[in-house]
């Protein structure tokens, strides 16, 4: 009988002592934030996030969402964009595009799309143009009814970065172009070739398009590297008029973002693995090759508190942060965002 | 799923009905239930369980049959302290032992090291259970053993022959439309003997599972799966000469669905393989030799339409080993072995034809001292690798009797590699030929105790202590692609806990009560990077408490199997964030055979519930797992 005791006490205890008492945290209010980091987070596990920053508070949050719901974020985020007074978040793993209410970022709408979407952008009359990833196209997504409504339109393939300017929108695509779209007739104006690796796009003074290309990394017949075949990366300037690409600045190394000032006379672009390089965007010429000496994943510049923000990655199974920096490159302060940012979105009132 | 159980209940009061009338005559078709008496492969020590000097399960054949719908997987992961990261039914499944990750377990098919060159893992999904007789775990097993790939132990599948002459048919139908059939066989002549085990699968795998993120109840799709594999064999044995020769095919056609988040999924793989091995047994004088042949082929093709991917991999392997057992005394048995092997990739994702040549040697004796009560095991292994040079790997260990028969004291040392996969050399772009394999420093000690507690048990408690050095790790580098580095520490320790009785109520029971727990701390010991908080968290994945429990019950015509497995919380990030964390379960599964023999053929009926409890869980983020699910069988046995 004692020995069954010991049987029965062991057991007993190998379940008690293995029992788990920690609880989920109670969500909690929202402070009113600045600026949104968006966190890409790990493709196998959905775990893109919405972190928040408010300059004037210094209140931040890792994953809003989780905080106001008690459940964290699912998706994978590909990337977002504000269109008035809402957030618009594009993800796959589920495919959706989520519509946040841009203050409170309460949840107000979900579309729920039969392909993988990489990009938004708003294209007027209550419509957006969202990129497909993997069938080379680009299509209308109805604001009103979340449906999707216009016939595709065929860009270059995996469609990447999208840009809505004077009435066109741009698409970077994969192979090497950027696909010009007339919002007005929802039509393919035309596919305009550039660096390879096209992807962020931002408009820039005289409402000429500047392209970040990422470069191309060589590769030899074995599988080695072949850096003297390397096309280095670079910023491609299209003048919309000319439907074509008037200056290649060549940056080198393998950019992945680009801001500009509230000026729009400097841009500052940051690298995976080099230090940020800032450029005259009148001149169009490279100020400084060593502005901040810290490669970032994303970047971003607030005209409200005039700051450089530096989206800091620790690959895909733990939490980045977001360096601030002064104008003259100083870090400042920084806050803890979720896995891997790739975009700000700054909220002015 | 109401319905569904009527006509399981149903189907299951038939057969009780079926056999009750013939209790009377009923015989014992299976036999007793000693797993002392099992000869241990897996450590390359020829003592039984007592004489080890690390920790072995066994999953002996009466297990296996209970649980032979089943695939490796699964079984391991409901009989085992390993941890299966199952991605669920048509998934596949990789190990965790003590740990660390699937490319270091070592997977071993006859004492034939079988993971893939490519990825360095095997997927157990693609095992049925019913093709092997049994299944031994050493999480101690060293490099010196078996060779590289056994940071964290070995799995040894065996497939023997047949206890029997005769031939043997069975059909098995379960939930969401799984559905396997087997057929098996052996017959002897004079000094020949050739004996065959297959079986062919075909399952929709659509079930019902409950989909959180989107908080509804949802039918997994693009989930079939098919599977055949046939092991043929020829044996011939005359005096002490014996020869063997087996061949096993597989294949099997997989759609993969992806996580529950994606609703699009057109992704599918198909793998095939051969393998081959002969086996020739002779003495020589006082000496045994053992002369080994092996090759193998084996196709992976991965398609995603969607994706516009397409990879199409071809490995081949050429295996001959010799190998000696000489007994000079009583006090000291010389071992060793001489092995050379030959494998080659051919793949879309790297240049050209890839190759790799190894010759290793082994010196392994035995030693016994102080009347039998010490057991000494040195080992010293060269391998040399014609890709990354050589390796040398010496192990230690041994086992101290403190009381005779009934109190040991064991532990080993050894130092151990894992060879770079031919995807972390080669794979375009990214792949490294100039990485290191990885090392490491094992420890474990423990104690072994047969008390006479309810008839006969056995208690076992073990520490292990495992530090990994030169860990690959797969990060982007400045061109944007992902590249292998030799920059992972891992160390990881735990303890493991058994205790197994084996007893008889009413004189007609025969009863096994298995119980075991571990306990394992498993994390990155120096910063990959500026800011790396990784540092003292638990790894991934990886739970620190695991409890499982099992009871076997035989009489006479009928036996009853109940598992029972706990496993803890496991964190899907480095810093351990509760909210993306997946929650504790409990599963409990639940099988009964009833035997019976008309007409000279022995009938066999099975039917089990796994899932008992109907838990909703995930081994693998967003990945479903069923939830309650059946299974009905039915053998027939005709002995010659």
């Amino acid at each position: 009988m004692k020995n069954r005791s010991i049987l029965f006490v062991l057991a007993a205890f190998l379940l008690v002592s293995s029992c788990d008492n920690n609880t989920n945290s109670d969500p909690g209010q929202l402070e009113q934030a600045s600026v949104y980091v968006i966190n890409e987070g790990n493709f196998s596990q959905s775990n893109g996030a919405i972190s928040s920053y408010n300059f004037e508070t210094g209140e931040s949050s890792v994953d809003v969402i989780a905080d106001k719901t008690g459940s964290p974020f699912v998706g994978y985020i590909q990337g977002s964009t504000i269109i008035e007074d809402q957030l618009f978040v594009v993800t796959n793993a589920p495919s959706q595009i989520k519509v946040y209410d841009l203050k409170t970022l309460d949840l107000q709408d979900t579309a729920e799309l039969s392909f993988d979407p990489r990009a938004i952008s708003p294209a007027g009359q209550g419509k957006a143009l969202v990129s497909s990833l993997y069938d080379s196209s680009v299509v209308a997504l109805d604001l009103e009814t979340m449906e999707i409504t216009d016939p595709k339109i065929m860009v270059g393939p995996y469609p990447n970065y999208t840009l809505n300017a004077d009435g066109k929108v741009y698409v970077s695509n994969g192979n090497s172009t950027v696909s010009m779209i007339d919002v007005g007739s929802v039509e393919l104006g035309k596919n305009i070739p550039v660096g390879p690796g096209p992807n962020q796009i931002i408009e820039g003074p005289s409402g000429l398009i500047w392209v970040v290309c990422e470069g191309y990394a060589a590769y030899d017949d074995n599988g080695n590297r072949d850096p003297e075949n390397d096309v280095p990366g670079g910023i491609y300037i299209i003048d919309p008029a000319q439907q074509a690409v008037v200056t290649n600045i060549q940056t080198g190394g393998r950019p992945t973002g680009i801001a500009i000032n509230n000026n729009s006379d400097l841009a500052y672009v940051s690298y995976t693995s080099s230090d940020v390089v800032t450029i005259d965007m009148n001149t169009q010429q490279i100020v400084d090759e060593s502005f901040i000496s810290r490669s970032f994943n994303a970047i971003g510049f607030t005209a409200s508190e005039q700051m450089i923000l530096g989206g800091v990655s620790n690959g895909l199974a733990q939490n980045g942060k977001t360096i601030m920096y002064t104008l003259d490159g100083t870090a400042v302060d920084s806050f803890e965002v979720g896995k891997s940012p790739i975009e700000f979105e700054f909220v002015t009132n | 799923m109401s319905k569904l159980w009527i006509r399981y209940s149903t189907a299951l009061c038939s057969c009780v009905l079926f056999f009750i009338h013939h209790l009377a005559y009923s015989q014992v078709i299976s036999d007793t239930l000693q797993l002392e008496e099992i000869e241990v492969v897996a450590t390359r020590i020829q003592q039984p369980l007592k004489y080890q000097p690390t920790h072995v399960e066994v999953i002996d054949s009466v297990s296996l049959s209970m649980q032979s719908v089943q695939n490796i997987g699964e079984v391991l992961n409901s009989s085992s302290m390993l941890f299966i990261k199952d991605n669920g039914p048509g998934g596949i499944a990789t190990a965790s032992q003590r740990g660390l990750s699937a490319s270091q377990v070592q997977v071993l098919w006859e004492g034939i090291p079988i993971n893939s060159v490519m990825a360095g893992q095997t997927d157990y999904s693609l095992l049925p259970a019913s093709l092997f007789s049994t299944v031994q775990i050493s999480s101690g097993n060293p490099s010196s053993a078996f060779g590289g790939g056994s940071l964290s132990g070995a799995i040894y599948l065996s497939s023997d022959r047949a206890e029997y002459q005769g031939v043997s048919i069975g059909q098995s139908v379960g939930s969401f439309g799984q559905w396997q059939s087997s057929l098996n066989g052996q017959i002897q002549s004079g000094n020949w003997r050739v004996h065959l085990k297959s079986a062919v699968s075909r399952d929709e795998n659509d079930f019902e599972y409950y989909n959180r993120a989107f908080d509804q109840e949802e039918y997994r799709t693009h989930n079939r799966q098919e599977q055949e594999n046939i092991i043929a064999g020829i044996g011939y044995s005359q005096g002490n000469k014996q020869f063997e020769s087996k061949f096993w095919f597989a294949d099997s056609k997989n759609e993969i669905p992806g996580t529950i988040l994606t609703s699009n999924s057109q992704s599918r793989q198909d793998d095939q393989s051969m393998r081959w091995l002969s086996r020739y047994q002779t003495y020589w004088g006082e000496a045994e030799f053992t002369f080994k042949n092996y090759v193998d082929r084996s196709e992976l093709n991965y398609f995603d339409s969607k994706a516009d991917t397409r990879s199409i991999s071809t490995t081949r392997r050429w295996l001959i080993s010799s190998a000696f057992d000489y007994k000079i005394n009583n006090n000291v048995l010389l071992k060793g072995e001489l092995s050379g092997s030959l494998s080659g990739v051919e793949t879309n994702n790297y240049t050209g034809l890839k190759t790799r040549q190894q010759f290793s040697a082994l010196l392994n004796p035995e030693f016994e001292t102080l009347q039998s009560r010490v057991h000494i095991y040195p080992a010293l292994r060269l391998d040399s690798y014609n890709d990354f040079g050589t390796v040398l790997s010496p192990t230690l260990g041994v086992n101290y009797a403190l009381r005779k028969d009934k109190l040991f004291l064991r532990g080993q040392l050894s130092r151990d590699f894992n060879p770079p996969t031919f995807n972390a050399l080669y794979w375009l772009p990214g792949g490294d030929p100039n990485l290191k394999p990885e090392r490491s420093n094992n420890a474990e000690a423990g104690l072994v105790y047969y008390p006479r507690w309810l008839s006969f048990s056995t208690v076992t408690l073990t520490s292990f202590y495992n530090r990994v050095n030169e860990g690959l790790r797969w990060t982007p580098n400045e061109t944007g692609n992902y590249v292998p580095e030799n920059v992972d520490q891992v160390t990881s320790k735990g303890l493991e806990t058994s205790l197994t009785n084996r007893f008889t109520v009413g004189r007609q029971w025969n009863l096994v009560l298995e119980q075991s727990a571990n306990y394992v701390h498993a994390q990155i010991t120096e910063p990959r990077f500026d800011g790396d908080e990784a540092l003292g968290n638990q790894l991934r994945y990886i739970p620190k408490w695991n409890y499982q429990a099992s009871l076997r019950a035989q009489r006479t015509f009928l036996s009853a199997f109940i598992q029972y497995k706990w496993t803890n919380r496991r964190y899907t990030t480095d810093t351990q964030e509760f909210a993306s964390s997946l929650k504790p379960y409990h599963l409990l599964h639940a099988t009964l055979q009833l035997q019976q023999q008309y007409f000279g053929v022995n009938f066999q009926a099975q039917t089990g519930v796994r899932n008992l409890l109907n838990t909703d869980y995930e081994i693998i983020q967003w990945y479903a797992m069923p939830q309650r699910n059946y299974h009905l069988s039915l053998t027939a046995t005709y002995e010659f």
